[in-house]
C-alpha cells in the first residue's frame, strides 16, 4: 500500500508540467556553463580542426542560454522605442552576431580554467544574479550572470565581468551614435562591424 | 629600452607636477565631482518611482533626504540594471589623442616587448615577480583600507605581508592565499576618495598609464608616495623597475585589449565606460571577506555583519512613514525611525564614509518612533536580497509592522494571524524609555524563504514587509 502510494505520487509529480518550476537560477547557469566547459575540454575536439565544431557547439548552447531580445532591449533602454519593429529585429540579430564573434574566440582558448559557482542574488521578482568566479593562475575573475525567467526557463540577459556590465557598456556606445544619428545609421554601423553590410 | 625608461620617467615627473596643481584645491575637486548616474529602466519596467512621504519628518531629516534618495536610487535599489554610469569628459580631444597614443604604445612597444619577455621567462617565474610586486605595494592597500575603516581588510593585508614575506620567501609566493585563503583586496587612494563620496571629476587619459580621472589621478599620486619603489634612487632605476613591473603584468593580459577593441563599436567609449564601471565596483566593495577568508584573525570592532555588495542599502530615512490606523503618535517631535544597522544589510555606498563611521559608533541605536507600513510604492525597499550562507545561525523573520503602543501591535498581530500568518510580537528596547513592538512572522531557516514570503506579503496584502534579523 505504501509502495503504491509512493508510485502514485511519483506519477503525479511526473505529470505536473515541468515548466511550472524552472529550477534555481544558479543551477540553470551552472548547467549551461558546464556544457560549455565540456565542449572546451572535449579531447576529440583538440587542435585547429576541432575549433570550428567547438564554435558551433558553443553557439548552440549560447542560443539557449541567452535571451537576445531581452538583452537587446535592455541594452538600448529608452532608445529601444526609437527603432521600429523591423529595426528592432535586425538590431537583435546583428547584436547577437557581434557578441558571438567577439566572445566565441576568447572562450575557445580557455582550457584549464575552473569556474566556481558561489551564489545567486535576487534582483527583482523575475530576475536573479548568479555569481561565479573564473579561477585562473593569475587571478580570480568574478563573472556574474543576470538571468530572467522566461517561459519557465532562466535566460541570461546580462553578463557582468569584474563589475563591468556588458549591456551598460554597449548602451553608452550605442547612445553616442543615437544621440545625433538615426537608428538606421546605428544598424548600418553594426552591419559593417559584423561583416553583413 | 633606455628610451622607454626615459619617456616614462619624464612622464612620471610630469604627472607629479601637474597633479600637484590639482591637489591645491580640494574644494574644487568636490565641486567638479559630477558623475551623473542616470536612471533608466527597460521600457516594460517603467512603473512606479519610489514615493516617500515627507510629512511627519523633522527638517533635519528632510534636508538629508534628497541626497540619500539620490544615492539609493542610483546605486542599487533599481535592481542594479538599466543604470548607466556616465562621466564628464570635457577634455575629450586630449583624451582621444592619448587613447590613440596608448593604442600605438601598446601595439608597437608594450605588446612586442611583453611577448618576447614571456617567451624567455616561464609563467611561474612571471607569477612570482607579480606576487613580489604585489607584496611590495602592501602599504597602498593597507593605508587605503584603514582610511576607509575597512579594518578587516587592513588586518588581512598586514597578515599577508608578514606571512608572504617570510613563508612566501620575500613575497615571491602568495602563501597567505594558498595556505589560509586570505586574499588580497585591491585598494588604493583613488578608491578611498571615492568611498568618501568624491566623484571622478572628469575622465582623464594619461599617456602610458591609460584611463584615469581627476580623482583617481590624485589618488595615484598619493599611491606613489606609498609605493616603496618610488623611493629607489636614482630615479632612473625607480622608473626602470616600474616599467619592468608593467611589462611583467602585461604578459598576463595580452589579448584583453585586443578583445575590447574587437567587440566594441567605439573602443574609446567602451574603454571609458569599462573604466568607470570597474572603478565604481571597486569603490563599492565593502569590508566583506570573500569566501574562504573567514579564518582571518582580525575581527572588526563593533562592525555590523559585513554587508554584501549586492545588497541594497536601506537608508534609515527612507523608511516608510505612512501609518496604518492603529498607530497613535505620542511625542510631539516626530522623528524617523532608525533601523538598527544589523537588521538590514547595508551596503557601503560611495559617499557613505561618514554615514558608515556613524553606524560604526552608535550601532544599536533605536529611536523612539513607531512605524507602521503600508505604502505599496515602497516595494523597492525589499530588494535586499541576501545570500543564504550569510545569515549564520540567527533566526530570520519578516517584519510587517513596528508600533510604539503594545496593544496596537497586538491588534495588528491578531489581524494578520487571522489571515493565516504565523505572527508574533517582539518587544525591543530603545535608548529612550519605553520600547517598540515589532510584529514579525518567523522563524525562517533561510533568508531566501523569508524574502519570498516578504514579497508575497507585499503583493498580496499591500503592506510593507522587510527582513528582520535577531
Amino acid at each position: 500500500m505504501k509502495k503504491q502510494g509512493i508510485a502514485l505520487t511519483l506519477i503525479i509529480l511526473l505529470i505536473i508540467p515541468l515548466s511550472v518550476y524552472a529550477g534555481a537560477p544558479l543551477d540553470s547557469v551552472k548547467g549551461n556553463v558546464n556544457k560549455v566547459l565540456d565542449v572546451l575540454r572535449d579531447p576529440a575536439l583538440k587542435g585547429e580542426s576541432g575549433k570550428k565544431t567547438k564554435r558551433q557547439k558553443i553557439r548552440s548552447i549560447s542560443d539557449k542560454m541567452f535571451d537576445y531580445s531581452e538583452l537587446s532591449r535592455r541594452t538600448l533602454g529608452q532608445d529601444w522605442k526609437k527603432l521600429n519593429p523591423a529595426q528592432q529585429n535586425e538590431f537583435a540579430d546583428l547584436y547577437k552576431s557581434l557578441l558571438e564573434d567577439a566572445y566565441a574566440d576568447k572562450i575557445i582558448n580557455y582550457t584549464d580554467e575552473k569556474v566556481a559557482f558561489s551564489k545567486e542574488n535576487q534582483l527583482s521578482e523575475k530576475t536573479f544574479e548568479v555569481q561565479t568566479t573564473v579561477l585562473t593562475k593569475k587571478a580570480d575573475i568574478p563573472i556574474y550572470y543576470r538571468v530572467i525567467q522566461k517561459d519557465g526557463e532562466w535566460k541570461v540577459y546580462d553578463v557582468v565581468i569584474e563589475g563591468v556590465s556588458l549591456i551598460n557598456n554597449y548602451r553608452n556606445q550605442f547612445r553616442e551614435i543615437l544621440m545625433n544619428k538615426s537608428p538606421e545609421v546605428l544598424i548600418d554601423t553594426l552591419r559593417k562591424k559584423v561583416g553583413k553590410a | 629600452m633606455k628610451l622607454i625608461i626615459m619617456i616614462c620617467a619624464i612622464f612620471t615627473c610630469l604627472s607629479l607636477s601637474s597633479s600637484q596643481t590639482f591637489a591645491v584645491s580640494p574644494g574644487d575637486v568636490l565641486e567638479k565631482s559630477i558623475i551623473e548616474t542616470e536612471e533608466e529602466k527597460p521600457p516594460h519596467e517603467q512603473e512606479k518611482k519610489p514615493l516617500i512621504t515627507d510629512q511627519a519628518k523633522p527638517d533635519a531629516a528632510k534636508a538629508e533626504e534628497p541626497k540619500s534618495l539620490a544615492t539609493g536610487n542610483n546605486e542599487g535599489e533599481e535592481e542594479g540594471e538599466g543604470e548607466t554610469v556616465k562621466i564628464a569628459d570635457p577634455l575629450r580631444p586630449w583624451n582621444n589623442a592619448m587613447f590613440h597614443f596608448n593604442d600605438k604604445v601598446y601595439f608597437w612597444i608594450l605588446k612586442p616587448v611583453a611577448r618576447g619577455y614571456s617567451k624567455a621567462v616561464p609563467e611561474d617565474m612571471r607569477l612570482a615577480v607579480s606576487n613580489f610586486f604585489s607584496n611590495l605595494t602592501m602599504p597602498i592597500r593597507f593605508v587605503s583600507s584603514l582610511l576607509q575603516l575597512k579594518i578587516k581588510n587592513a588586518g588581512n593585508e598586514l597578515l599577508r605581508f608578514v606571512y608572504n614575506t617570510t613563508a612566501g620567501v620575500g613575497g615571491l609566493a602568495d602563501a597567505a592565499k594558498l595556505d589560509f585563503g586570505i586574499r588580497q583586496h585591491d585598494e588604493d587612494l583613488g578608491q578611498t576618495l571615492g568611498s568618501y563620496g568624491i566623484g571622478h571629476g572628469f575622465y582623464l587619459v594619461w599617456p602610458f598609464l591609460g584611463p584615469s580621472s581627476l580623482r583617481d589621478t590624485i589618488g595615484r599620486v598619493g599611491d606613489g608616495f606609498l609605493d616603496p619603489v618610488s623611493y629607489v634612487t636614482p630615479w632612473e632605476s625607480a622608473a626602470g623597475i616600474k616599467v619592468y613591473h608593467r611589462v611583467n603584468e602585461t604578459t598576463f593580459h595580452i589579448g584583453d585589449y585586443e578583445d575590447l577593441k574587437k567587440s566594441a563599436i567605439d573602443p574609446y567609449v567602451s574603454l571609458r565606460d569599462a573604466y568607470v564601471q570597474y572603478r565604481k565596483k571597486k569603490v563599492e566593495e565593502t569590508d566583506t571577506p570573500a569566501e574562504g577568508e573567514s579564518q582571518s584573525s582580525v575581527q572588526p570592532v563593533g562592525q555590523p555583519e559585513p554587508a554584501q555588495k549586492s545588497m541594497t542599502d536601506i537608508e534609515p530615512d527612507q523608511q516608510p512613514l505612512e501609518k496604518p490606523e492603529p498607530v497613535k503618535q505620542s511625542g510631539p517631535v516626530p522623528e524617523p525611525v532608525k533601523q538598527p544597522t544589523e537588521q538590514i544589510e547595508s551596503v557601503k555606498q560611495p559617499g557613505t564614509f561618514f554615514k558608515h563611521a556613524e553606524t560604526f559608533v552608535k550601532l544599536p541605536e533605536l529611536t523612539q518612533k513607531q512605524v507602521g507600513q503600508k505604502p505599496v510604492e515602497k516595494r523597492e525597499l525589499l530588494k535586499s536580497t541576501v545570500p543564504d550562507n550569510q545569515h549564520g545561525s540567527n533566526p530570520v523573520h519578516v517584519q510587517i509592522g513596528v508600533f510604539k503602543n503594545k496593544s496596537n501591535a497586538e491588534d495588528f498581530k491578531e489581524e494578520y494571524k487571522k489571515k493565516g500568518y504565523d505572527t508574533f510580537t517582539l518587544e525591543c528596547p530603545t535608548k529612550q524609555p519605553g520600547a517598540i513592538y515589532r510584529v514579525l512572522i518567523g522563524n525562517f531557516r533561510s533568508k531566501k524563504e523569508a524574502i519570498q514570503l516578504a514579497s508575497e506579503i507585499r503583493s498580496n496584502e499591500k503592506i510593507d514587509a522587510i527582513i528582520y534579523h535577531e
